[in-house]
C-alpha cells in the first residue's frame, strides 16, 4: 500500500512539474547545465606543476559596436569576486595556493591561465570554476576595473613600441570590427554596466565556447575526473564565431604619432593577408622565415647587421580565422627612419619580384620544423600550441602534422604565394617618433606613403573616425563589412555570417 | 684533427653499461648516488684515455642532479641531465659584467657581448646564427652587473655543433674596427630605444645610480651615452683578451643528453683553449653613500615613484627573508602595497617590489606607476606609511608569509620546467661565485622562514637612513610635485 501511494504521489508531482514547464513563459527557460567543455591534456611527470588554461571564444571581436572593451572588462571583473568570495576573499584564496591567475584577451578569444603546484590543483580549479561560471560582477569592482583600464590606455602612450604595435592593428583595419581597441576607449568603457556584463557573460560560457587545457604533472584520467567534478556544470551554448572582417585597402598610408622628445622612431609596417586556415598560410610562414623571422633573415641582415640602424628588425605573421596580418618592424634613430622604411619596402618588393631561392626554401623548412620541435619542449608550451590551433579553427592534428605539411610545400607554390598574398600596394605603416624630425622625410619617402600625423597623446581611433567614407566607419551589426571573398578559395571552414556580437 | 670514432664507440658502450641511476619519474636523485655516478664517469673517461677533465663535485638539482667538472685550462662544465627532455640547453657563462668596467669605459662588457655574434677569424659573419637556425634554434645573450651569458637551446644531436661554435668565438673573435663600430652603432640605438626613450628604464637607471653612486652597480649595464661615444676598438680587444679566459668561464648543459658523451665533446672543443689568468674581480661592495632623494623629469603621461635600500648579496643569510618580504609587500593584488596604493587610495595603477640577486651587495627596490594626474609625492607618503606600519604596529603575518612562500615556489617550478630555465639558475649561481648547493639551501631557508625572520630583516635593512627615494614626474607635474613636497616638508 505504501508503495502504491508513493507511486501516485510521484506521478502527481511529475505531472505538476510537466505542466509547470509547459506553462512557463519562454524567457524563463534556461539552457541546460551539466555540460563539460572540451578538454586538452598534455602530460609531463616533472616538475610537479600543472598549468591550467581556459580558452573562451568570442574575444574582443565579439564586443558590440560602442561597447569596445566589454570582454576585457568582463573577465577582469570576474577575477575580482566570484561564487561566495568577494574581491579580497578570492584574491587571498588564490594567494594561499601560490597562484596568480592571468588573463589574456585578444581579438578571437580570452585565455584565463594559472600555474599551480600539483598538490593545489583541485582547489585552484574550484576557484577558476567560480570565476568562469559564477562571477559576482559587483558594481564597485566594475568601477574600479574600468578606472584601471582607462589608466592603462593612458600608460600605453609611455611605451612607444607597444603603441606602434597597437596602432598598426587599428590603422590597418580602421573602420572595421578588427580595428577597434581590445581594451576599449574611454568613451566605450563608460557605457558598460553590471547589467551589460551579466548579459555578455551568459553568451560567453556556452559549453561549446569553452576549451579547458591542463598540462604538466597530471595524466588524462585524473584530469578528466577533476574537470567533470569541478568544471562539469556549463550551460549548453554555441561557440562564438568571429565576425568577418577586412582591411582598409585604400593604398599605402602611414600614421605618424608625434612624440616630440623621442630620439628613436618605432616603426611597424603591415598588410592583411589570407587566414590561418588557408592553404597559402604555411607557404607564407616559409616566406616570413626568409624575410624577417630569424636573425639571418634578409631584413635583419640589411637593417641591423650591415647598417646598424636598429637594435632589431623583425617580421611576423599573426593568424586569424578570416584573415591574417603580416607585419615587420624596427626602431631606428629618427634621422635614419625614412631610409630604413624605404629599404624595408624595397626588400619586400624585391622578394615579391625575384622570389626566394631553393636554398632559402630548404633553410626556411629546416628552421620552421626545428623550431616547432624545440617549441614543444615543455608541457605548457605544447598545450599553448594546441590551444592556439583550436582558437584559430585549425584541424585537430595541426600540431602533429605540421612538419609533414611544411615539407610538402614546393618552390613553385611559395613563389606564387609571394606574389599573390603579400600585396604591398596596400602596405600600411605606423611610426612613433618626433614629427618635427620625421614628417618631411616620410612624406618625401620613396615608398610613397600618404602620411597622416597624430598630435601627441592622440589616439589612432580619432583618425579612424574623422572624415572617412561610410564604408570606413566603425561597423555596426547592420553594416559589418564582408569578408575578403576573392581570396577565400583555399580557406577551410570560414563562415561568412552576419555580425552578431 | 684527431679521429674520435674509437672514442665515441667506447663512451657509448660505457654509458649503456652504467646508465642513469635516476629517471624523470623517480624524482630527485640523492647525493651519494650523484657522487657515485660522477666518480664512475670519471673512471670511464680515464679508462678510455680521455684526460684533461676532472670531476669537482655533484649537487642535488632538478630531476637528476648537477655535476661540476673542470678542464685542464680552468674552464668549468656543469651538467644537469634530464633523460625525459627532448632538448638540450647550452649556456656559456662568463664571470665578467658591467661591475668589472672601469670609469669612462662603461658599456664595454655589453658591447663585447654584441660583438661575439659577428665573425671570427675562422668563420664569416652570419655563420654562427645560420648554423643554429638550420636546426630551428636561435642564440641570444645577456649582460648583467656580475656576468655575461650566451644561450642556445638545440636538439640533443647538436650539442657538439654548439660547442664547436662557442669554442671558436671564445678564441678567434674578429674584433676588426668595422665589426666593432657597426655593433657599437647598434648598441647606441639600443640605448636610445630602450633607456632614453623609455620612462620606466630611465627611472631604474637613475635609481641605481642614486643608490650606488658611480661604483660597481651604479653605472648602467648598457653604458652611459657619453662613454659609449668614446669607446675604442682597442678597449674591446683588451677586455676580450683579459676577461674571456677559461678560468672565468663555465659551460652549463641541461636537458636530454648523455653526460659522458658531452664531457667528451667538451674536451674535444674546449680543451684546446689556452689557459690564461684574468684580473682579480672586485670583492667589496661600493662604499659611496646613497642619495636620500632625487628627482627626474620624464617624458611620460604619468608619474613614477621608486624607493630603494642597499641590502645584501645573493648568498647572504638575510637574502631569502628579503625576497619573501618583497613578495609580502607587492607581488600580488592582495598584498599590502597593492591594496593601499592601487585599490584603496587609487593613487597608483601598479606597484612592484624585489630583492636583487647580486654578488657584492643587493638592492631592495619598490617601483610604482601612478595614475594620470597623481604625483610621485602623492604616493610617497602612502608608501612610507605602509612600510612604517609593517615595521611597527602590524608586522608580517603567518598568512602573508605562507602566501608569499607558495607564490615563490610556484615561480620556481615554472622556472625549472624548461632546460633553459634550469641552465639559467645554475649559471647565475656559478657566475656569482657561489657554490651550486646554494640553490637548495636558499629554498630550505624559504621553507623554514618565520614571520619574525622577515620582520627582523625589514628592521635591519629597510631603515630610513640609507633609503633612496626617486620622484619622477612628467614636465607638467614636476613643479606641482615639488610644491606639494615643499608644503609637506
Amino acid at each position: 500500500m505504501r508503495g502504491s501511494r508513493a507511486l501516485a504521489v510521484t506521478l502527481g508531482v511529475t505531472l505538476l512539474f510537466a505542466l509547470l514547464v509547459v506553462a512557463l513563459p519562454s524567457w524563463a527557460a534556461k539552457p541546460k547545465r551539466g555540460n563539460v567543455p572540451q578538454l586538452l591534456v598534455v602530460s609531463r611527470p616533472w616538475p610537479k606543476l600543472v598549468s591550467v588554461r581556459l580558452l573562451i571564444g568570442g574575444g574582443a571581436l565579439a564586443d558590440p559596436p560602442g561597447q569596445e572593451g566589454l570582454t576585457a572588462l568582463g573577465w577582469s571583473v570576474a577575477l575580482r569576486g566570484a561564487g561566495s568570495r568577494d574581491r579580497q576573499a578570492l584574491s587571498q584564496a588564490f594567494d594561499a595556493l601560490g597562484v596568480q591567475p592571468g588573463l589574456g584577451v585578444d581579438k578571437l578569444g580570452t585565455t584565463l591561465y594559472a600555474d599551480v603546484a600539483s598538490e593545489n590543483l583541485e582547489k585552484c580549479l574550484e576557484l577558476l570554476a567560480d570565476v568562469v561560471l559564477h562571477p559576482r560582477f559587483e558594481s564597485a569592482q566594475v568601477d574600479n576595473v574600468r578606472e584601471e583600464m582607462i589608466a592603462d590606455i593612458e600608460h600605453l602612450h609611455d611605451d612607444d613600441a607597444g603603441l606602434a604595435v597597437d596602432a598598426i592593428g587599428r590603422y590597418l583595419y580602421r573602420g572595421t570590427l578588427l580595428g577597434r581597441p581590445t581594451g576599449g576607449t574611454k568613451a566605450s568603457l563608460q557605457t558598460l554596466t553590471t547589467a551589460s556584463l551579466s548579459a555578455w557573460h551568459s553568451k560567453q560560457i556556452g559549453a561549446s565556447n569553452v576549451h579547458i587545457g591542463l598540462s604538466g604533472a597530471i595524466d588524462r584520467p585524473a584530469a578528466e575526473a577533476l574537470v567533470h567534478k569541478l568544471l562539469g556544470d556549463f550551460p549548453t551554448g554555441p561557440a562564438l564565431k568571429p565576425p568577418p572582417s577586412k582591411a582598409d585597402d585604400s593604398g599605402r598610408r602611414l600614421l605618424l604619432i608625434d612624440k616630440p622628445r623621442r630620439a628613436q622612431a618605432q616603426v611597424v609596417l603591415a598588410l592583411s593577408t589570407v587566414p590561418a586556415n588557408h592553404r597559402d598560410a604555411l607557404p607564407l610562414l616559409l616566406v616570413n622565415a626568409v624575410l624577417g623571422g630569424p636573425f639571418t633573415s634578409r631584413l635583419n641582415r640589411e637593417i641591423r647587421e650591415l647598417r646598424g640602424w636598429s637594435y632589431g628588425a623583425w617580421s611576423s605573421l599573426s593568424g586569424a580565422p578570416n584573415l591574417s596580418t603580416w607585419a615587420m618592424g624596427f626602431a631606428p634613430n629618427a634621422r635614419d627612419a625614412s631610409a630604413a622604411i624605404d629599404l624595408a619596402v624595397q626588400i619586400l618588393e624585391e622578394l615579391r619580384k625575384d622570389g626566394i631561392s631553393t636554398a632559402e626554401l630548404r633553410f626556411a623548412k629546416d628552421y620552421l620544423i626545428g623550431a616547432h620541435r624545440l617549441g614543444l619542449e615543455t608541457a605548457d608550451r605544447e598545450l599553448a600550441e594546441r590551444m592556439r590551433a583550436t582558437e584559430l579553427g585549425l584541424d585537430d592534428d595541426e600540431v602533429d602534422t605540421f612538419e609533414k605539411r611544411i615539407e610538402a610545400i614546393d618552390h613553385k607554390t611559395v613563389q606564387r604565394v609571394l606574389r599573390e598574398r603579400l600585396r604591398h600596394d596596400n602596405l600600411v605603416a605606423t611610426v612613433v617618433g618626433s614629427a618635427k624630425t620625421l614628417r618631411d622625410k616620410l612624406t618625401a619617402s620613396a615608398a610613397a606613403f600618404a602620411v597622416e600625423v597624430l598630435e601627441r597623446n592622440g589616439l589612432p581611433e580619432q583618425t579612424a573616425q574623422k572624415g572617412l567614407t561610410p564604408a570606413q566607419r566603425p561597423a555596426t551589426a547592420v553594416d559589418a563589412p564582408a569578408a575578403a571573398t576573392e581570396d577565400d578559395d583555399g580557406a577551410k571552414g570560414v563562415e561568412e555570417e552576419p555580425d552578431e556580437p | 684533427m684527431t679521429d674520435h670514432r674509437w672514442y665515441w664507440a667506447a663512451l657509448l658502450t660505457c654509458w649503456l653499461q652504467t646508465g642513469w641511476t635516476t629517471s624523470a619519474t623517480a624524482g630527485e636523485t640523492t647525493m651519494p648516488t650523484l657522487e657515485l655516478q660522477a666518480k664512475e664517469r670519471q673512471k670511464t673517461l680515464t679508462d678510455h684515455g680521455v684526460t684533461g677533465v676532472q670531476w669537482l663535485d655533484a649537487t642535488a638539482f632538478g630531476p637528476a642532479g648537477v655535476e661540476r667538472w673542470k678542464l685542464a685550462n680552468g674552464l668549468q662544465i656543469l651538467l644537469a641531465p634530464d633523460p625525459a627532455s627532448p632538448v638540450v640547453a647550452v649556456h656559456t657563462w662568463v664571470r665578467v659584467g658591467s661591475a668589472d668596467e672601469t670609469p669612462g669605459k662603461t658599456g664595454l662588457a655589453h658591447l663585447l657581448e654584441h660583438t661575439m655574434f659577428k665573425s671570427t677569424t675562422t668563420r664569416p659573419a652570419g655563420t654562427f646564427d645560420r648554423a643554429l637556425e638550420q636546426h630551428g634554434a636561435s642564440a641570444n645573450a645577456a649582460t648583467w652587473f656580475d656576468w655575461t651569458m650566451y644561450h642556445e637551446v638545440v636538439p640533443p644531436s647538436q650539442v657538439g655543433m654548439v660547442f664547436e661554435l662557442e669554442a671558436d668565438r671564445l678564441q678567434h673573435l674578429d674584433l676588426s674596427a668595422q665589426a666593432v663600430r657597426s655593433e657599437l652603432e647598434v648598441v647606441r640605438n639600443e640605448r636610445r630605444e630602450e633607456i632614453d626613450d623609455d620612462p620606466d628604464s630611465l627611472v631604474v637607471e637613475t635609481l641605481w645610480n642614486a643608490a650606488f653612486g658611480k661604483e660597481v652597480y651604479g653605472h648602467p649595464v648598457i653604458g652611459t651615452a657619453v662613454d659609449l661615444a668614446g669607446l675604442q676598438v682597442g678597449d674591446v680587444v683588451e677586455f676580450y683578451r683579459t676577461r674571456y679566459v677559461p678560468e672565468n668561464t663555465a659551460i652549463v648543459v641541461t636537458g636530454g643528453f648523455d653526460p659522458t658523451a658531452v664531457l667528451g665533446e667538451a674536451v674535444k672543443w674546449y680543451g684546446a683553449v689556452p689557459a690564461r689568468t684574468g684580473p682579480k674581480r672586485l670583492d667589496k661592495p661600493s662604499n659611496s653613500k646613497p642619495l636620500a632623494t632625487c628627482t627626474l623629469t620624464i617624458d611620460a603621461g604619468s608619474s613614477r615613484l621608486a624607493v630603494a635600500w642597499r641590502t645584501v648579496p645573493l648568498g647572504h643569510a638575510d637574502h631569502p627573508a628579503l625576497a619573501l618580504l618583497a613578495e609580502v609587500l607587492a607581488s600580488s593584488d592582495s598584498t599590502r602595497l597593492y591594496r593601499q596604493l592601487v585599490e584603496q587610495s587609487r593613487v597608483a595603477s601598479s606597484v612592484s617590489a624585489s630583492q636583487s640577486d647580486l654578488r657584492l651587495g643587493g638592492l631592495f627596490e619598490i617601483y610604482t606607476t601612478l595614475r594620470p594626474g597623481k604625483t610621485a609625492a602623492d604616493a610617497e607618503t602612502l608608501l612610507l606609511t605602509v612600510l612604517a606600519d609593517l615595521l611597527g604596529a602590524h608586522p608580517v603575518t603567518q598568512t602573508e608569509l605562507d602566501a608569499a612562500r607558495n607564490r615563490l615556489k610556484t615561480q620556481q617550478l615554472r622556472e625549472l620546467a624548461s632546460a633553459d630555465g634550469r641552465a639559467d639558475v645554475l649559471g647565475r649561481t656559478w657566475a656569482s661565485d657561489l657554490d651550486l648547493g646554494l640553490h637548495q639551501r636558499w629554498w630550505l631557508a624559504i621553507d623554514q622562514a618565520t614571520p619574525a625572520d622577515l620582520q627582523n630583516a625589514a628592521i635591519k635593512w629597510l631603515k630610513n637612513e640609507g633609503r633612496t627615494v626617486l620622484r619622477a614626474d612628467p614636465p607638467a607635474q614636476t613643479s606641482l610635485s615639488r610644491r606639494k613636497k615643499g608644503r609637506a616638508g
